[in-house]
C-alpha cells in the first residue's frame, strides 16, 4: 500500500524521475497513433516543416511525464487522480535520442472541502532534457487520499 | 487544405466519433498512466 497521504506533501518539496531514453522509434509510434503530423512521422517530410527534424509530438510529451512520474513518487503515494489540467506549455523541442527526467515541485495544499478524506496539490511539474532545459511544463492540482481515508477503511475493514 | 485564411471565430468543426474499449484503455495505462483505478475500472457506467 502506498504510504504517502497528502499530508506528507509540503510547498517547496521536489520529486525527481530516473532519466528516460527517447528513440525515434518510439516518437513515430505514438505519432502513428495519435498526433499523426508529418513533422512527427518521417524525416524526409520533417525536414520540409518549420523545425527541419523529426520531434516528439507535445501530447507524447506529456504522456511521458506523467509515466516518469508514475514510476516514481506517484507510485509511492495515495494518488487519486485530478479532475484537469491548469496550463501545458511546450517550450522545447522533444528530439530523437534524448534523455528525459521529470520533476515535480510542490506549488501549493488545498483540502477538499466537499470531501474531507482528500486533499488537493499543485504542483509544476517538468520535463527536462539532459542539460536541464525544460522541454515542457504542466501545472495540475492532482487529488490524494488524506490519512484519514486510510484510517476509515482500517476501520470498517473485517479482520483477516 | 484548409489556411489560417479560411478559419474564423466561431467556426465548428465535427472531428467524427471514437469508441473505447476496455482493451485499448488499459494498454495505454499500462505505457503512460499505470495507476490501480483504471484496470480495476471503478468508473465504468
Amino acid at each position: 500500500m502506498p504510504h504517502r497521504h497528502w499530508e506528507d506533501f509540503s510547498p517547496g518539496r521536489v520529486f525527481e524521475s530516473e532519466p528516460r531514453l527517447i528513440t525515434r522509434d518510439a516518437i513515430v509510434e505514438f505519432a502513428a497513433a495519435f498526433d499523426p503530423q508529418p513533422m512527427h512521422l518521417d524525416e524526409e517530410a520533417a525536414r520540409a516543416g518549420m523545425l527541419g527534424t523529426l520531434v516528439a509530438s507535445g501530447w507524447h510529451s506529456c504522456c511521458l511525464l506523467m509515466r516518469l512520474l508514475s514510476d516514481s513518487f506517484l507510485s509511492q503515494s495515495r494518488f487519486m487522480g485530478g479532475p484537469g489540467i491548469e496550463e501545458v506549455r511546450w517550450l522545447k523541442p522533444l528530439y530523437p535520442g534524448e534523455s528525459i527526467r521529470a520533476r515535480a515541485t510542490v506549488l501549493e495544499m488545498r483540502p477538499s472541502r466537499s470531501r474531507p478524506q482528500i486533499g488537493f496539490v499543485k504542483f509544476l511539474f517538468e520535463l527536462v532534457d539532459s542539460t536541464d532545459a525544460r522541454v515542457m511544463t504542466m501545472i495540475v492540482s492532482p487529488m490524494f487520499a488524506r490519512r484519514a481515508m486510510d484510517d476509515a477503511s482500517r476501520e470498517g475493514m473485517p479482520s483477516l | 487544405m484548409r489556411f489560417f485564411e479560411d478559419m474564423a471565430v466561431g467556426d465548428v468543426a465535427e472531428i467524427g466519433q471514437h469508441t473505447f474499449t476496455t482493451e485499448e484503455i488499459k494498454a495505454f495505462a499500462a505505457r503512460f498512466d499505470p495507476q490501480p483505478f483504471r484496470p480495476c475500472s471503478q468508473r465504468r457506467p
